[in-house]
């Protein structure tokens, strides 16, 4: 169990899992800081998963498909800022409304397409590539880990290090910042608030749509209906509990991936019900979102 | 007559029907200070906001005799007209710099910020107008003063000519009013023109080159500061004479109502924001927190009424420790609360006045849960008149003034027979003609022999009303005093800011 726990392949395998939750938490991450709430990057992720493998299959090409799932991220994110922003609608109803349509256009994307409601194994998509550095992947535990990933992997990395540019040494970054900070404030310097916001959600978009692309085309090579299986939620409670920084919002992501693979795994080391194993990353969501309330409690108060 | 700017037939009226401003003119010539005086609700800020573009208005504004259209703030800008209002339009998570020049950043092709650059120019501005502020503090942590001094520089650095200040001195000690008098002077000499929007006479007659006065939305007369007296003006601004003193004979201390002893309360980041307190209430007489905001009175006031139950120390009440109880069972005892915020925890602004006069005792008032709603309305209808509230029953307490909506508060709180009264900042925002009513009733009240705390920043209500006066700051009492005459305002300030301290006798 120990050994289990401290092997290069628990390490290698929760960061693994925890890349789709990433990418969900810097989903979350740029739409919060702007002050619109998407709770949709679990739908966005499962209709981007679909319709990139899908032309991964059908154009041969994983850049392609890659492309597809984040445009697609985007087209569902625009959907939320058109009801939220245009239509005035409350942002977290709507996300609600579109995580139900994701899960249903999800699999009728697949039905009309191939003709089967359940996974798209038949027509396999051409996998995101990983990126191997001879030599340097030899260096023990590390090699592996930096040197030798999907593609996705070093995405992710540059995606960190591009939200932290972003939001601390550009003029849009300042501008999401106030939009989520102090709206009013925002508006009376000329700001466009709600144009901000649309922004931030395209930028959210496209986090998804590659969230969702890592499941079907590189963890595995086709779309399974569910296979988000809540990674798009517990990408904005890792995110909640990374408080709003690009960093911290990965080292919690990596831990929910942890979790996540230890659920999974485990079943192999550990003479456990797999049923309860399977509520493992769920449990650690809603105990870590207490924490997460109980702190900003705490802070509130003093 | 071509000054500065030109206000022509300003009319503005409020899609409730409310007529803000009716066909005013004004002129502000180039280099003054003018001051804006008007009782609340008299149309001073809405003219204001109409130059500013903050609100539309039918009229015409002229700029140095050209004719100009001015549809939003952005507009004003480019015209270099800049307004700091009088709560803050700053972003609390930004720092001073970040604040002052947000919405016009410098940066590069590629939208990336040059911080250096904007630190030195932050600096630059802050030495050339003697204002000095740390430019890398978050705002949200800043003073109040502190952050004024952000507002202004923020409307400076965007090039503005003209500043319009909201009432700017209502969030300041008398040091902080007289540093930023001399700012002000400053800016003027620096060519800048300067309106201030005020209803502090003594503060017109110190600063200002000219007065408007406004009343009822309508521009009642314009005059040199040379020309006129306190009293004129604010007969002008009220429409009769008023008495400016509050006429009260010596008081007459009963027993202690209520004895706060050794009262600590833990604060924002871990410190103290009450640290070992003690003084009491004594029937029969008005004893006055007075200090600069957040130096503990709001967390004493919340303690005392329930509303904070974290706290070491004592508070006992007509003799019982009110530790622990519930703010019904305090109020029970005697309590009433008039609270500093009269939109968030005053009253409900979505209910009717009737609602909010009745919402203490409406439980006392009913049958098998029924209201008796002939008799509760009738005693209501009563308060309406006797405090000269401008309103209807059944009218929404949020369609009504800052002076009349607290105008219910305190018939609410003060009808309901108690024993001691804590009022919290009760005439803030609130015009001379009620601040007159409310101060002759927390004086009757007192005659009456009630206890009476009287929580307040504004330093005119203070001396007239006080008999005695304990002074926070860092929260602890820095002063009692117990002969109000025989301090001034220098000196009160100077145990505000903690410069000074009293040899305090608890008790």
């Amino acid at each position: 169990m120990i050994g289990f726990i401290f092997s290069e392949d628990f390490l290698l395998s929760s960061v693994m899992f925890a890349l789709p939750i990433v990418f969900a938490a810097f989903a979350a991450l740029i739409s919060n800081r702007a002050g619109i709430v998407n709770i949709n990057i679990e739908g966005s992720m499962s209709v981007a998963a679909v319709c990139g493998t899908l032309v991964s299959h059908f154009t041969n090409s994983w850049v392609l498909g890659l492309l597809t799932a984040a445009a697609v991220g985007v087209l569902m994110s625009l959907l939320l800022a058109l009801a939220a922003l245009r239509l005035r609608t409350d942002s977290f109803l709507s996300g609600i409304a579109l995580n139900t349509l994701a899960t249903g256009l999800s699999v009728y994307v697949l039905y009309a397409v191939l003709g089967v409601k359940g996974d798209s194994s038949a027509a396999a998509a051409v996998a995101i590539p990983k990126i191997s550095i001879p030599v340097l992947r030899d260096i023990p535990v590390i090699g592996k880990l930096l040197f030798d990933q999907s593609v996705l992997f070093y995405v992710a990395i540059l995606a960190a290090i591009f939200l932290s540019f972003l939001l601390r040494r550009t003029k849009l970054g300042t501008e999401i910042k106030a939009t989520g900070f102090n709206p009013a404030v925002a508006e009376s310097v000329g700001i466009r608030t709600r144009v901000v916001k649309v922004k931030a959600l395209i930028i959210c978009g496209v986090f998804a749509g590659l969230g969702g692309a890592f499941l079907s085309m590189s963890y595995l090579q086709y779309f399974s209906a569910g296979m988000v299986a809540g990674r798009g939620f517990i990408g904005i409670a890792a995110e909640a509990m990374g408080l709003g920084s690009p960093w911290r919002t990965a080292f919690f992501s990596l831990l929910f991936g942890a979790v996540d693979y230890f659920s999974v795994g485990a079943q192999t080391v550990l003479t456990f019900p797999y049923e309860l194993l399977n509520t493992l990353p769920y449990l650690m969501t809603i105990a870590a979102l207490v924490i997460y309330a109980v702190i900003n409690k705490n802070k509130k108060e003093k | 007559m071509s000054g500065y700017i030109e206000m022509r037939g300003i009319t503005k009226v409020y899609p409730s029907g409310v007529v803000a401003n009716k066909n005013v003119n004004l002129s502000i010539e180039k280099g003054e200070i003018h001051a804006i005086a008007g009782e609340n609700g008299a149309g001073k800020s809405t003219i204001m906001k109409v130059l500013y573009g903050a609100e539309k208005a039918d009229g015409e504004i002229f700029l140095d005799g050209r004719k100009v259209s001015i549809n939003s703030p952005r507009a004003a800008g480019a015209l270099g007209i800049g307004m700091v209002y009088q709560h803050f339009m700053l972003v609390g998570q930004f720092t001073a710099w970040e604040n002052i020049f947000f919405g016009i950043e410098e940066k590069n092709a590629l939208g990336v910020l040059k911080k250096k650059e904007m630190i030195r120019r932050a600096e630059e501005l802050c030495e050339k107008y003697d204002m000095h502020v740390d430019l890398t503090a978050r705002a949200a942590d800043v003073s109040a003063s502190t952050a004024q001094k952000i507002e202004i520089l923020t409307v400076l650095a965007r090039g503005a000519q003209l500043l319009i200040l909201d009432e700017p001195t209502a969030v300041l000690t008398p040091q902080e009013t007289e540093q930023l008098f001399g700012q002000l002077r400053l800016l003027k000499k620096s060519g800048y023109t300067i309106i201030i929007i005020t209803h502090k006479l003594k503060e017109i007659m110190a600063l200002c080159d000219r007065v408007t006065i406004m009343r009822q939305g309508e521009n009642v007369g314009v005059y040199n500061i040379s020309d006129v007296s306190e009293a004129e003006i604010s007969r002008l601004m009220v429409g009769r004479d008023v008495q400016m003193k509050v006429d009260k004979e010596k008081a007459q201390p009963g027993e202690a109502l209520l004895t706060v002893t050794d009262l600590t309360v833990r604060g924002k980041g871990g410190r103290n924001a009450v640290s070992g307190v003690s003084f009491s209430a004594h029937r029969g007489e008005i004893l006055c927190i007075a200090g600069v905001e957040g130096n503990g009175q709001r967390e004493v006031v919340r303690s005392v009424c329930g509303l904070n139950r974290k706290y070491t120390g004592e508070i006992r009440f007509g003799g019982v420790n009110v530790a622990g109880m519930k703010i019904r069972k305090i109020r029970k005892l005697g309590l009433s609360h008039i609270p500093e915020d009269r939109m968030t925890t005053g009253c409900n602004t979505a209910a009717s006045i009737c609602d909010n006069l009745i919402a203490l005792d409406y439980a006392e008032n009913s049958r098998l849960g029924f209201l008796k709603t002939k008799k509760l309305r009738e005693r209501s209808c009563g308060q309406i008149a006797d405090y000269g509230i401008k309103g209807t029953l059944n009218q929404k307490i949020g369609m009504l003034s800052g002076g009349n909506m607290q105008k219910v508060v305190v018939a609410r709180e003060l009808d309901s027979d108690p024993a001691l009264i804590v009022a919290d900042q009760p005439t803030r925002g609130v015009d001379i003609g009620a601040i007159e009513t409310i101060h002759k009733r927390i004086v009757a009240m007192r005659d009456a022999g009630k206890a009476v705390i009287l929580v307040s920043a504004d330093l005119a209500e203070v001396f007239s009303l006080a008999d005695r006066i304990i002074v926070f700051h860092d929260g602890e009492i820095t002063a009692d005093i117990t002969d109000v005459s025989s301090v001034d305002e220098v000196q009160l300030g100077r145990y505000m800011l903690g410069l000074e301290r009293m040899e305090v006798q608890h008790g």
